[in-house]
């Protein structure tokens, strides 16, 4: 049972960080945050902060692992130590290991994986703070990184939670909202195709509110989108203004 | 006369609708879904008016070598018709590639002149500097031109390096010659 | 069970004959000079569930480093003293060379190395950590995670790990019934003398400081110093398949004890 105690939204209808229930949290994205990676990605969403980053297409090791027809795509969502309030250790958790697997079922339907057979695409998400909803930040930066990569796709994946305090719905549930509320549902889209790549939730959801929810995510994430869309823009307009100033 | 391709100023990204089918085809880095035509890339947005095709001229290229492009390789296996080798840098690009791609040398691109056997032209751990024919896993080689074969080697007996010694090489610890399909990039 | 690292010999053989060229002439390949070190920029604060943080880039090197605190039981054989953790992990988002999985042994030397440095010049008071000498004391977690691996991860990490300590803010305590109470109240980690962690390699007879990555593949061997600020030594470490003759040490010492200083100068005060 989640505890009540806590007092999610005030008596004005505002939440414990000041925001309305339809309102998400300030971010930022930044496409080619690392050097070394083929793709990377940063991503502030609240206190959130995440990096991204994308190797391949490069060969498959071990060799088995390699498809014939297709590209196989990996993937590791780790979380650091010193990321939440009670120090998480440094090894593997089960939660690491599930978020892995949704993110990666999030942004694989959006690759063109039949373009580079007998490869790995290997796509790496370390969270250096988390506060609420690192999972969605993490594929919205991941698919930013996977485009930097120059890696051939449909379309951008974005994603934002719904969650629900005293039967209100709530956009972007930070830490505390997540820890005291009374659930918390994920969602993915891609925009192009309108296609829901990851749903999950905990909690009870009538199911009028997970009709609700689902709107009130993709307004959040159109927003996240176009947010995508000018980081990567930003990075190679940069990129080309310094090789132009060059030449 | 044709004109050439016009490069807008458009920066597209993944899933941009760029075009619709109306008025181009989908070229290269594009594809469509009802009737819209698609970006699949980070890239510039290239208009051929004359042929109405349009494609994305892309901003990185994924790091698997090109056709064309020279690769160094160390050679992992000898068999009588082809040879295996792990491409482990790109010269073209001064790039690095970790881990290594799978490379395949068949004999008859292994030089212009007459080798009697794969085993003739280079030996197990040799360094070649090759030439990418197809870009498929794995990369399809070639060593022909003297630039391209062996830019460095250990002799079997000793494992200390080989020095060129006019058109072979040469083991100054052991006083062997040693006959190699021999790049003029040959670093010692 | 360590082992060679594959590759290696011939990519430095490839890369050698230039970047040495160059060396002979008191050239480096980015155009530094032999014991220049990179810009380094500190960043403090950047994290903040972490009771200390800091991002450092020494050129395309990042590094961030968090400390997180908690009250745990002592050591045995240091009942009075808090307890120094310190953790390195090179994720594979740093560089296409760093497997998932397991730390191996370069993450472990790493996060000896570091903790060996800061341990031996008392960087942490740890026997003003011990609220319940044997029972309750602080331990104090280090965490130190790189981001992009350009080369010289040792002295970054030192430096991150060091910046992040200088910021960390523990909550004040008073025991009470033969227990430790945390008060809101915060106070600054007790901190002793710090060291500045300096990475000496060697290429030939050349002696170069903070190492670039194309030429950490070339190196001989390295050293790594801990220097502290009265210029003695709290940490050492070779590494990589050559040596070094006494005389090439001295110089190496004396050289890291030079750099150190201008290092210095770029931690958070």
């Amino acid at each position: 049972m989640r505890s009540n105690n806590v007092v999610l939204i005030n008596e004005e209808g505002l939440r414990v960080d000041g925001r309305r229930p339809n309102e998400m949290r300030p971010f930022k994205i930044i496409a080619g945050y690392l050097s070394n990676a083929d793709g990377s990605a940063y991503i502030e969403l609240g206190r959130n902060k995440i990096v991204a980053a994308v190797y391949g297409p490069r060969e498959v090791h071990p060799k088995y692992l390699a498809l014939p027809h297709r590209a196989t795509v990996r993937c590791r969502y780790s979380m650091a130590p010193f990321s939440v309030e009670e120090r998480k250790s440094p090894g593997r958790s089960r939660r690491e290991i599930e978020l892995s697997k949704v993110i990666r079922e999030a942004l694989e339907p959006a690759i063109f994986v039949e373009e580079y057979p007998r490869t790995v695409i290997d796509i790496f998400i370390q969270v250096l703070e988390a506060d609420g909803g690192t999972r969605t930040a993490s594929i919205t930066a991941a698919s930013v990184a996977l485009a930097d990569a120059g890696i051939p796709m449909r379309d951008l994946v974005a994603a934002i939670a719904v969650g629900k305090a005293s039967d209100t719905l709530l956009l972007d549930l930070n830490g505390i909202e997540d820890q005291y509320g009374d659930g918390d549902m994920p969602i993915a889209i891609m925009p192009r195709y309108n296609l829901v790549t990851l749903f999950q939730a905990d909690g009870i959801f009538a199911p009028e509110e997970i009709e609700e929810a689902l709107k009130m995510a993709r307004e959040a994430i159109y927003k996240l989108y176009e947010g995508q869309k000018e980081a990567l823009k930003r990075k190679y307009l940069k990129i080309r203004e310094e090789v132009l100033s060059s030449e | 006369m044709a004109s050439e391709p016009q490069k807008t100023k458009a920066v597209a990204t993944p899933g941009d609708v760029v075009s619709v089918i109306e008025e181009y085809f989908p070229g290269k880095n594009t594809y469509t879904i009802d009737g819209k035509i698609i970006a699949k890339l980070v890239g510039i947005v290239v208009a051929n008016y004359d042929k109405r095709i349009i494609t994305i001229e892309e901003a990185y290229k994924p790091k698997i070598p090109q056709e064309g492009e020279i690769v160094y390789a160390i050679v992992t296996k000898i068999r009588d018709i082809s040879i295996t080798l792990d491409v482990f840098y790109i010269e073209t690009r001064n790039q690095l590639l970790h881990p290594p791609l799978t490379g395949s040398l068949h004999k008859m691109n292994i030089s212009g002149e007459y080798f009697k056997s794969t085993y003739d032209a280079y030996g197990y751990g040799d360094v070649l500097r090759a030439k990418v024919l197809i870009p498929k896993i794995p990369l399809i080689l070639a060593t022909r031109g003297r630039e391209y074969g062996v830019i460095l080697a250990r002799c079997p007996s000793c494992m200390g390096y080989l020095k060129k010694h006019g058109f072979n090489l040469y083991c100054p610890k052991c006083k062997k010659t040693i006959r190699r399909k021999i790049s003029s990039h040959y670093l010692i | 069970m360590s082992s060679t690292k594959p590759f290696g010999d011939i990519l430095s053989t490839i890369k050698r004959e230039s970047i040495v060229t160059l060396l002979r002439k008191g050239e480096r390949i980015d155009g530094r000079g032999l014991h220049e070190y990179r810009k380094i920029e500190i960043e403090t604060n950047v994290i903040s569930k972490a009771e200390g943080s800091a991002l450092v880039k020494i050129g395309d090197t990042k590094v961030i480093a968090g400390v997180k605190t908690e009250i745990g039981k002592p050591f045995p054989d240091t009942p009075d003293m808090g307890v120094q953790i310190v953790n390195a992990e090179l994720i594979p988002i740093a560089s296409p060379f760093f497997e998932p999985g397991p730390p191996g042994e370069d993450d472990i030397e790493l996060s000896r190395v570091i903790d060996r440095g800061l341990r031996s010049s008392e960087a942490i008071k740890l026997n003003e950590l011990a609220p319940i000498p044997g029972e309750k004391v602080w331990i104090i977690y280090i965490d130190i995670y790189p981001l992009d691996h350009y080369g010289n991860l040792v002295d970054a990490s030192g430096l991150a790990a060091v910046s992040a300590l200088l910021t960390t803010k523990i909550k004040n305590w008073k025991v009470e019934d033969g227990d430790v109470v945390l008060l809101d109240e915060e106070k600054p980690l007790p901190i002793g003398e710090v060291p500045v962690f300096v990475t000496v390699g060697k290429i030939g007879d050349t002696l170069i400081v903070d190492p670039s990555y194309e030429e950490e593949l070339i190196l001989d061997a390295k050293i790594t110093l801990a220097v502290t600020s009265d210029d003695k030594i709290s940490g050492i470490q070779k590494s990589g398949l050559g040596g070094f003759t006494p005389e090439v040490v001295k110089n190496a010492v004396s050289l890291a004890i030079n750099v150190a200083d201008q290092v210095r100068k770029k931690l958070p005060t």
